[in-house]
């Protein structure tokens, strides 16, 4: 007996010289059987970790899916798959018991670190052998087992039909890891001609293209991709085989997917190159994106140059590499390009030295609010924007909460923010307390002492035209309702005699392009004899033209003014107390801003439910108020 | 070096088993760098019969630049220009076509090919390109008039 033991040994480690054979035991032995597999095996591997999930025969799916380690996704199971070439090996105890082969059964021994294949599934291989020595009339059977699993090794236990083997989540990195290094061993030990330097290497000096799969050796790479990268010649950065590139960009294009020809920073390193030399690659290549993007904006500092931080081009950071999603970032650019953008928009922020500033006029970062127009590339505005800028400097007063300008168009100075609802005076732009608006012209240290009716006419010199005078009646159907939240006056006091004016002379280019309008609800107007007289009129470019101070060296405008009007800014004067209008009252001011929040909270949640129409506007003046508009650029 | 060595194993190549028509030396046995090609006027072109002289010049950093090709027997052909240059153009030789690992062989398979399908639309030679699109029988004949002047019996 002892014999045919020891020859049934002697006859395995000869055709296996890799088995182990037990140091304690002369017929133990171990043997590990490689498991690669004649045709890729899908694995899959559970997203949720259900603890080991048992071989699951599962439906064949489409082969044409995903290459060669190449993540699958299936949404619908939530499952990933990757098809391995090479799994973990199987590794096999072989014990022959006193007895064998003639009384006693092999004990067989299978397992596979991590355990990919499930230990029931393993038991019953275990069993398979002692079957055979049952059934082969209890003779020698090793050698004929571990051929059995040799050969269903080569077919992946019966997984390599497109039957997917199912692994849990635990052990995928170590398949996947396996599976690599497998792969890598294998591909250096063959032998391949470099189409560059046209000698044979040995895989092991060798880089396999990850996209397309040719393979030069690492040493013609590395001198053709450093001199590429040096000279800049990006495009070059790309597979050496000719034609390849644009092979697989027909093939892409087929598929309606977008070209990627180059290659990426992580392949570079994998060849591996310098890292100095791929951080370079990166940096130029992120520059040459910005440049063949026409929407990129530069930072205004002349030593600087620097693009503004963009989503669409992230600034690399290292080696990280950021793929750009252009198709949609082109759409939404030309989409926004040319209409008013929301402040926000405007904020640009240099990827370089971090400077803030606008995208509209080049400035430093000036807030949400403030007017700018374009400037040109060299700094310059067009001569329209200049224009445009000029006009608005001189016949608009900016709202001192959000910087609106607002250009009268007929009436007293007591102003209303269509935006934001603040009450400032038209001539210094200061706050008004909403509760007492007419204090301000009514103390004698503001400045605007008794000038609340100057300029009546309206400001500028557009204003004139189509203005119909104070003798129409107010025509509300005109009223054209462009921001809502706006206009509430509520006032309790007289307002100011207003008179009726179009609301926009066709004429006037500006008052088209101009997205701010005033509008005061006002009481019926007093009719008059004649259109107002522009009585500001000979001094308008010595009051734009002194800056600050200039209104407050204009003597009191009063005495200009017909007398039925001075009758009833008297009238006002007697209903307000006298008080310091210049100095801000921070307790009204913050009161009348929560009334406006609470009102502008009320607006939104009924025009939620589409019932904004039902506001109460807040006003037994509704019917008989004329509601001006006064456009502004 | 590694250039000289993919040089020699190239002309190695096709000193051995040259396209047909063709003989391939060097210009100066001392410089792989430039060959001296002649070219018979392949069949099924009015270039046919003639026998052109080509100098290929393999620059320094060859294989990451391409060769050029200049006929030095004067062609009237719409891709070489009709001077002492004889430039050729052709779509393999161009910086952003050529790879690394495009070949010597391919190059010169191509040149014949040329000669036997002109590409009028990339033209050198506009007045030949014109006629090789517009009036293919006056083309043949000047470019046989030629092939007889410059390319035969010299």
């Amino acid at each position: 007996m002892e014999g045919e033991r020891q020859v049934e040994m002697d006859c395995l480690a000869a055709i296996f010289p890799e088995m182990v054979t037990d140091a304690q035991d002369p017929y133990s032995a171990s043997i590990e059987l490689p498991v690669n597999p004649n045709t890729t095996v899908k694995v899959l591997f559970p997203a949720s970790a259900e603890g080991s999930t048992p071989i699951l025969p599962t439906p064949p799916r489409s082969e044409s899916s995903g290459d060669n380690g190449q993540p699958v996704f299936q949404p619908a199971q939530n499952l990933e798959s990757h098809n391995l070439c090479y799994l973990p090996p199987l590794q096999l105890h072989i014990t022959l018991p006193e007895g064998y082969p003639s009384e006693c059964a092999p004990i067989f021994k299978l397992s596979t670190t991590p355990e990919w294949l499930s230990r029931s599934y393993l038991d019953e291989l275990q069993d398979t052998g002692k079957l055979m020595w049952e059934e082969g009339g209890h003779t020698e059977v090793v050698y004929g087992y571990i051929d059995s699993l040799q050969q269903a090794a080569e077919i992946a236990f019966g997984h390599s039909d497109g039957k997917a083997l199912v692994v849990p989540q635990e052990f995928k990195i170590a398949l996947l890891d396996y599976d690599i290094k497998a792969t890598q061993a294998a591909f250096d030990k063959e032998t391949f001609e470099c189409g560059v330097c046209l000698d044979p290497k040995k895989g092991s000096v060798c880089h396999r293209m990850i996209d397309c799969g040719h393979v030069f050796c690492v040493r013609c790479l590395q001198d053709f991709y450093n001199n590429a990268i040096t000279e800049g010649d990006l495009v070059s950065v790309r597979c050496l085989t000719p034609g390849c590139a644009k092979k697989r960009a027909e093939a892409r294009s087929e598929k309606g997917r977008k070209t990627k020809s180059q290659l990426s920073p992580s392949e570079l390193l994998q060849i591996p190159l310098e890292r100095e030399m791929v951080i370079r690659y990166v940096n130029l290549k992120h520059k040459a994106d910005l440049e063949s993007d026409k929407n990129t904006i530069y930072c205004p500092r002349k030593w600087c140059q620097g693009a503004a931080r963009s989503k669409k081009h992230r600034k690399p950071d290292g080696l990280e590499e950021v793929e750009s999603d252009e198709g949609d970032a082109d759409s939404d650019a030309e989409e926004s390009k040319g209409k008013f953008r929301a402040g926000k928009d405007l904020l640009c922020i240099c990827e370089d030295c971090s400077y803030a500033f606008c995208s509209r006029c080049y400035q430093g970062w000036h807030g949400e609010f403030t007017l700018c127009v374009p400037m040109t590339k060299n700094g310059e505005m067009t001569e329209e924007d200049k224009a445009s800028m000029e006009y608005l400097k001189l016949h608009t007063t900016p709202c001192p909460t959000c910087a609106a300008p607002a250009q009268k168009t007929h009436g007293c100075n007591h102003m209303i923010c269509f935006k934001c609802n603040s009450h400032f005076c038209y001539l210094c732009s200061a706050w008004l307390e909403p509760e007492n608006p007419y204090k301000h012209y009514n103390s004698q240290n503001t400045g605007c002492y008794m000038r609340l009716w100057e300029l009546e006419g309206g400001d500028g010199d557009d204003i004139g035209i189509g203005y119909a005078g104070g003798n129409r009646q107010p025509e509300p159907e005109e009223i054209e309702i462009e921001a809502e939240e706006g206009l509430i006056e509520n006032e309790v006091l007289p307002a100011p005699v207003v008179t009726d004016a179009p609301a926009a002379p066709p004429a006037q280019e500006l008052q088209r392009e101009g997205p701010l309008v005033l509008r005061i609800n006002a009481p019926p107007p007093i009719p008059r004899a004649a259109p107002a007289p522009e009585p500001a009129a000979p001094q308008r470019g010595q009051r734009r033209g002194n800056a600050n101070n200039r209104r407050a060296n204009l003597p009191p405008a009063q005495a200009r003014q017909p007398g039925a009007r001075g009758g009833a800014v008297r009238v006002l004067h007697g209903q307000q107390p006298v008080g310091r209008g210049q100095v801000r009252d921070e307790a009204a001011f913050q009161q009348r801003e929560v009334e406006h929040q609470e009102w502008v909270q009320r607006f939104v949640r009924m025009a939620l439910n589409d019932e904004e129409d039902q506001v109460e506007w807040d006003s037994d003046e509704e019917d008989d108020a004329a509601a001006w508009e006064i456009p502004v650029r | 070096m590694s250039a000289q060595k993919r040089i020699a194993k190239e002309l190695a190549e096709v000193t051995s088993n040259p396209p047909a028509g063709m003989i391939i030396g060097l210009v100066d046995e001392s410089n792989v760098h430039n060959w001296d090609i002649t070219m018979d006027g392949p069949e099924g072109s009015p270039y046919v019969g003639g026998k052109f002289k080509l100098l290929l010049t393999l620059p320094v950093e060859y294989p990451f630049k391409p060769p050029t090709i200049n006929f030095k027997t004067r062609i009237w052909h719409p891709n070489v220009t009709f001077d002492e240059q004889g430039s050729m153009c052709i779509g393999i030789l161009k910086g952003d076509t050529w790879k690394p690992s495009s070949r010597i062989m391919n190059v010169l398979i191509a040149t014949q090919n040329l000669l036997i399908e002109p590409v009028p639309d990339d033209a050198l030679e506009t007045s030949s390109a014109e006629l090789f699109k517009n009036n293919r029988p006056l083309y043949e004949k000047e470019a046989k008039k030629y092939t007889a002047q410059y390319a035969i019996g010299k």
